[in-house]
């Protein structure tokens, strides 16, 4: 565990008084700086390198956020947010000390559902349980979309971190679905983005419909890790809850067919969410730990997400489904449809947690460490990715686990190996990250771009990008944030 | 007391998940027990599973099977799906040549596979629950 | 590798700790309801609080990157180890986690001792063996009382909590076994040992257990019935991990009440018209999956209308008593009972009832302190207040 030496922090204040500071600004109860406190903190699921924070703050409201923006300005104190550390990047792990923003605890309101305009006004906090459930009860006619991630996992950090969810073959990125957001710049100062941009003091709550059209600032904050700016609010998309709903797993015999099943299935342009997975995988779900593919057996499941207003719909939507899966086995790729919550219910119902969301993905919580290559990635090297990155998890005795999405009607796709292992086995974590960076350099050399990367991920792609869109992007980062306290380190700042 | 081996193929784990729900079952081990047979499951696309059963075991094997196997079961995943959900019956099945039987004229022998298995997987089918993490839990 | 101490009982779950868990957070509430479950994070919010917090902490302490101090003393024991998040988490070590986290509380009993007053429960056994430090009671007087022989097919064992503590329950309890013909007695009883399990302080659960083994064994009896939810998980579970092994069955009293009711032997010749909401003790619900016994006989109370409170079985929020909470953090203790019994406001009984003592203490406290007007008894005190039959087979 490294100590806060580089920066210097405390030697321009205290760490006494910075505590006693921290306390005027959120409340004695919402400040701590015990060890046993902040050492879970320190590290998440992934092997990137832990770092203990100096001290953890739980906001309630925004302007304990200006207080504390100015006040770590002047200080030069790092602020890294955390809502419940799920991210499979280190993003929360705060590699410079500093102060630990968790606005997961208290800073957790749905404050706005605007039925006339669908959308969501949410806090930083709000989990995807929480949403759920207050849809289900209040708003059963309308739905957000939901990952593979637990239901404890960020709704906020999940859109500006442009996740991907399970209409995401019809919407895309959830970066995309932002409406607008409220923010603190590095001088304190609230920043309202999108049509909420109206009004000197607070937006009206039904003020937040639109991204566009004014020049898009929009873009200084998503995917930037909460390096330019604290996000305090973020109005997210809702969609019109079909009330029919069906999903379809498709099992795929050869290897690298796969790809083009989910290509061609998602430029029908009836398909909800599209996710692929390696039959291992399917495996892991039902307890069993380091499955082997049988001979026989498919490489791949592939689960399509239908909904439709009425039966006619869905009927002519799975007529388009069907002729395509008809038409991909006449080119001689063997594919078989079957209906899943038929399927499911016979092979074994733990299977649901792909099919449920927001659920646990069982497979994802079997040991103590976690970590992937997630990217976005060019859907005409998808071929190239699964076989070189199948045999790399072979070269390394590793079951392979291949999860993959296709975004927007096929217009991207998502690719992102994954591997789960115990952290405290020896050599466990130097191994898998031997693979992880293999994988890192294969998948970057064929276009993908990870997503909630970790710094020595980001350090790799820094070598591939073009100069200019690394000087633009080091402009914007220190105006945003001249004295590099949000959550710095990250993109190797 | 039944047991059944534990499956580690798509088809095996199927297999396994659907006589695993009958194993406390009286009548279904009344069937079982000594039954001491061996059923080769072919579905349409994937590959054969010989399942023997063995005084009060169940088990499983997806190669160098048996050479004496008493009965040769032949059907696709949609026909196993509909049997399973009501929406076709074995005979129908049968007639139809969706479900294709060798060792037919064992009656015996097809009559107590179907109580075993189509019997079972129908009940799995109709099982209203689907809630996966309410089951085998100590806390549930 | 990672070297756990091989002298702690719990040094096989403290293991769970490094090969599972990754911080998923789906033990902050429950599955599928996602209703806030965890009293200790709630309050607390920081994430040493929660499970997976507490689970880093034993990472911490195990490899030494966590310095043992005082500071760890509250994310350690301001946790009634109700079980929500064993049962809201859906990752292997699920069932083990308030084993963990006991298994955390031995260790860090070696090192910086229990919570503040905690301690206390140690020192009072070891005068009077029971942790309310009360003149112990051999039940002499309570077997002469209830003309009970020495030697009986059942031992009815009352608990630390229910002799000393809830009376009332003890002698309604005492009274159905009467009408209930079954041939029972009461032993010298020395605590089960619960809440020194719960706050890692072990010195003597062993000893504490083979003595109540050899009461029970001397009386000849073959059952043990108890009323307490905490005894009855101590007895079925807790024994058995110490090593304490025994040969007689183990019944809660509402198993008795069921069996007579299905025998068609039990019959109410009165009727008990209130509104009723029940209670799910923790150790009774969560920790021994118990839920619909105690409904099903409500349900057959005539006059009786039970309604359900918004978390309930699996869900139900924990009266706050448990894990040494009671005694090491009593406000707090009190503060979450008080979040429960808002909660059976909403349902508009006028009676909370469970079926355990502690959770007895602790919503009445909570229901004076606040001044809410609940009648808060037991299902054996509901049974007491009607007339029944209960006919020789």
């Amino acid at each position: 565990m490294t100590e806060t030496k580089e920066r210097n922090m405390y030697e321009k204040i205290s760490k006494e008084d910075v505590f006693k500071k921290l306390v005027e600004i959120f409340g004695e109860k919402y400040v701590t700086n015990k060890s046993g406190d902040l050492y879970p903190y320190s590290y998440d699921m992934t092997e990137c390198k832990p770092h203990m924070p100096d001290f953890i703050v739980i906001p309630e409201k925004t302007s304990q956020l200006i207080e504390l923006v100015k006040f770590c300005n002047s200080n030069l104190i790092p602020i890294v947010p955390y809502i419940s550390g799920n991210n499979v990047g280190g993003l929360t792990i705060p590699e410079n000390g500093g102060i630990l923003v968790d606005f997961g605890k208290k800073m957790n309101k749905i404050l706005h559902i605007d039925n006339i305009m669908m959308y969501a006004l949410l806090e930083p906090g709000v989990t995807f349980g929480q949403l759920k459930k207050h849809l289900d009860e209040n708003y059963p006619h309308l739905r957000y979309s939901y990952p593979y991630a637990p239901p404890y996992a960020g709704v906020v950090g999940n859109v500006i971190l442009s996740g991907m969810n399970n209409l995401s073959c019809k919407i895309g990125s959830m970066g995309d679905s932002i409406n607008g957001l409220e923010v603190i710049t590095a001088g304190g100062e609230i920043v309202r983005i999108g049509s909420c941009f109206y009004g000197k003091n607070e937006a009206s709550p039904d003020s937040w419909w639109s991204r566009y059209p004014m020049p898009d600032l929009m873009g200084l904050f998503i995917n930037w890790q909460g390096m330019t700016g604290l996000v305090t609010k973020c109005a997210v998309q809702l969609w019109p809850n079909l009330p029919i709903k069906q999903t379809y797993i498709a099992v795929v015999f050869r290897l690298t067919d796969v790809a083009s099943v989910m290509r061609e299935v998602g430029r029908t342009d009836v398909i909800d969410d599209i996710s692929a997975v390696s039959i291992e995988v399917v495996k892991m779900a039902v307890e069993i730990p380091e499955p082997k593919k049988f001979p026989g057996e498919p490489y791949f499941a592939v689960m399509f997400s239908i909904s439709a207003k009425t039966k006619n719909q869905f009927n002519a939507r799975m007529e388009i489904l069907s002729s395509e899966i008809e038409i991909l086995n006449k080119q001689g790729k063997k594919v078989i449809l079957i209906n899943a919550d038929e399927y499911v219910k016979l092979f074994n119902l733990r299977l649901r947690c792909y099919l449920d969301l927001p659920s646990v993905v069982l497979p994802l919580v079997e040991y103590s460490g976690l970590t992937w290559f997630g990217s976005y990635a060019p859907s005409h090297k998808l071929e190239e990715l699964i076989e070189k990155v199948y045999k790399l998890f072979n070269k390394h005795d590793i079951t392979p686990f291949i999860y993959m999405k296709m975004m927007k009607s096929s217009h991207y796709a998502i690719f992102r190996p994954i591997m789960r292992y115990n952290k405290f086995k020896e050599g466990e974590e130097e191994r898998y990250h031997k693979l992880l960076e293999e994988i890192t350099d294969v998948s970057v050399d064929l276009g993908c771009i990870p997503y909630k990367t970790p710094a020595w991920m980001t350090e790799k792609m820094r070598k591939k990008i073009n100069p200019g869109w690394i000087n633009l992007f080091e402009k914007i980062k220190k105006c945003m944030d001249p004295h590099s306290i949000f959550n710095p380190g990250r993109w190797n700042t | 007391m039944i047991s059944i081996q534990k499956g580690e193929d798509l088809i095996t784990i199927t297999l396994q998940n659907i006589l695993s729900y009958r194993k406390d079952d009286e009548d279904f081990i009344n069937l079982v027990l000594n039954w001491n047979k061996t059923v080769l499951i072919e579905i349409d696309g994937f590959y054969p599973v010989e399942v023997i059963f063995d005084r009060n075991e169940i088990k499983f094997k997806t190669k160098d099977f048996d050479k004496k196997i008493n009965l040769k079961v032949k059907m696709g995943i949609y026909t196993f799906l509909d049997l399973a959900f009501g929406r076709l019956n074995p005979i129908k099945a049968f007639l139809k040549r969706k479900f294709k039987i060798k060792g037919l004229f064992k009656i015996g022998t097809v009559l107590k596979f179907m109580k075993i298995f189509l019997v079972t997987m129908k009940m799995v089918a109709s099982d209203p629950n689907n809630n996966y993490f309410e089951l085998n839990k100590e806390t549930r | 590798m990672v070297e756990i101490d091989k002298s702690l009982m719990g040094k096989d779950v403290l293991q769970l700790a490094f090969d599972n868990c990754i911080r998923c957070s789906t033990c902050k509430y429950s599955y599928k309801g996602f209703e806030p479950s965890c009293p200790s994070g709630e309050k607390f919010l920081f994430e040493s609080y929660w499970a997976s917090g507490k689970i880093r902490i034993i990472r911490g302490v195990v490899t030494g990157e966590l310095e043992w101090s005082e500071d760890l003393k509250d994310a350690i024991f301001a946790c009634p180890t109700c079980g929500a998040c064993m049962d809201a988490c859906q990752a292997p070590h699920a069932d083990y986690i308030v084993d963990m986290i006991e298994a955390l509380r031995e260790l860090a009993v070696k090192h910086i001792g229990p919570a503040k007053n905690q301690e206390l429960l140690v020192s009072r056994c070891e005068e009077n063996y029971n942790p309310y430090g009360e003149p112990n009671s051999d039940n002499e007087e309570l077997k002469k009382q209830y003309d009970l022989p020495d030697k009986a097919d059942w031992v009815y064992y009352i608990g630390c909590t229910s002799n000393y503590r809830q009376q009332s329950l003890r002698d309604s309890t005492l009274r159905f076994l009467k009408k209930s013909g079954i041939n029972f007695t009461l032993i010298d009883e020395h605590c089960c040992t619960s809440p020194m399990i719960r706050t890692g302080q072990l010195s003597f659960v062993k000893d504490y257990m083979s003595y109540n083994i050899a009461q029970i064994k001397n009386t000849g009896a073959t059952k043990v019935i108890t009323s307490c939810a905490g005894c009855y998980r101590t007895f079925k579970k807790d024994f058995e991990k110490f090593g304490e092994e025994y040969d007689f069955e183990v019944f809660h009293s509402l198993e008795l009440v069921k069996q007579l009711l299905d025998d068609n032997r039990l019959k109410f010749k009165s009727e008990y018209n209130k509104t009723v909401t029940y209670h799910d003790p923790c150790h009774l619900g969560r920790h021994m999956g118990v839920y619909e016994l105690p409904r099903a006989i409500y349900k057959q109370i005539p006059g009786l209308k039970l309604v359900e409170m918004r978390r309930n079985r699996n869900f139900a929020w924990c009266c706050g008593a448990g894990g040494g909470v009671k005694i090491g953090y009593p406000e707090w203790s009190v503060e979450i009972s008080k979040e429960r019994l808002e909660e059976a406001k909403e349902t508009e009984a006028t009676v909370i009832s469970s079926v355990c003592p502690f959770c007895r203490t602790n919503l009445s406290d909570a229901n004076e302190h606040y001044n809410f007007d609940f009648e808060v008894l037991d299902l054996m005190e509901i049974l007491d207040q009607i007339e029944i039959n209960v006919l020789n087979r």
